[in-house]
């Protein structure tokens, strides 16, 4: 039989894991972004051969706050995240519909398409067929845009 | 050499070593949530993702899968600290199993834990070591992100159970438990 009186004399309550775990879980969706940027930051660093410490220097912030970063546990701001695609020409935010599987060629592709539907609505209705686009996707998000800019 | 740290009291405690800023269990969802430190342990080992029995997994998503399972068992524990002892059908005696000391004897990974990777069945490979003194009594010694085969698992095991080791020699020292104590190593 152990006792446990004498673990209870011998322990302190110096642990911090219940505040932080609760801290974690109360966080956890803007974590979860964070978390994500951290992953394409790192690799991105490692793939490059960029140092923390020189990353820091292109995004004119200090190196213990790029550090927080690619730990993964920085609520960052737009404009960090902005400082961060431009220095290292990656993509950290895509909108809605997008998605980090989109390949960067697909990509280019749709931003030709979108330039169609500003210019000339008949152009990009034929394109469609051509670039194999899921109509609902089409519907949802050319036209939504169409309306928006042209007052459909 | 040790301190103890209460994390839920009468049944989860954890070993505070010397050395280190926070206690073992405290480190290790610290680890686990830490992205820089994931990513340089996978790039260290991924040699051991790039193969059939992980399914190929890039450390991309073994990064975003230990996390995933962390913070899983992270809520479970919270649920549990919570309740307290109150429910027996909820306590710690359901997230610990026995120590399977095959994996300290030997690399192959036993057959019971092929499907830790694949489906709804999978396995965590994330590991809390501790001792269990009394029924829902626990003493986290340590912990680790289990890969295996190729992995110097051995090395990295047996240092695990030689801190297992000696935190039962601090407790038989401390008056804790007795020489001949029913203690058992468990793995979470």
């Amino acid at each position: 039989m152990a006792n446990i009186n004498k673990l209870n004399n011998l322990a302190t309550n110096n642990s911090n894991w219940l505040e932080e775990a609760k801290n974690r879980q109360k966080n956890k969706e803007w974590l979860k972004h964070s978390q994500k940027i951290a992953i394409k930051v790192l690799r991105t660093l490692r793939e490059k051969s960029i140092k923390q410490k020189e990353l820091a220097a292109m995004i004119s912030v200090t190196p213990q706050q790029v550090n927080k970063i690619v730990k993964g546990k920085e609520n960052l701001t737009l404009e960090t995240i902005s400082k961060l695609e431009n220095a290292l020409e990656i993509k950290l935010i895509f909108s809605k519909n997008e998605s980090k599987s989109i390949s960067k060629s697909f990509k280019i592709e749709k931003e030709y398409v979108y330039f169609h539907i500003y210019s000339n609505r008949e152009t990009i209705v034929n394109k469609k067929t051509d670039y194999n686009l899921n109509t609902e996707y089409f519907n949802h998000n050319c036209v939504n845009e169409k309306s928006a800019n042209y007052g459909y | 050499m040790f301190a103890v740290e209460t994390i839920i009291e009468n049944s989860l405690y954890a070993i505070k070593y010397e050395r280190n800023k926070r206690n073992e269990f405290s480190k290790l969802f610290k680890e686990w949530s830490d992205i820089e430190y994931l990513e340089s342990f996978f790039e260290k080992h991924k040699s051991d993702l790039q193969k059939e029995f992980y399914n190929f997994i890039s450390i991309e998503d073994a990064i975003e899968q230990t996390i995933e399972e962390a913070d899983e068992l992270e809520q479970k524990v919270i649920k549990i600290a919570e309740n307290g002892k109150t429910n027996n059908l909820q306590n710690l005696q359901t997230l610990f199993k026995p120590l399977n000391k095959k994996d300290f004897e030997k690399y192959p990974i036993p057959d019971y834990e092929k499907t830790k990777v694949y489906g709804s069945a999978q396995k965590s490979w994330l590991r809390i070591y501790a001792i269990r003194i009394e029924s829902n009594v626990f003493i986290v010694t340590g912990g680790a992100i289990k890969l295996t085969e190729t992995m110097n698992e051995r090395e990295h095991l047996q240092k695990e159970l030689n801190k297992l080791n000696q935190v039962k020699q601090f407790l038989i020292d401390e008056g804790i438990i007795e020489n001949d104590s029913i203690i058992d190593f468990i793995e979470f």
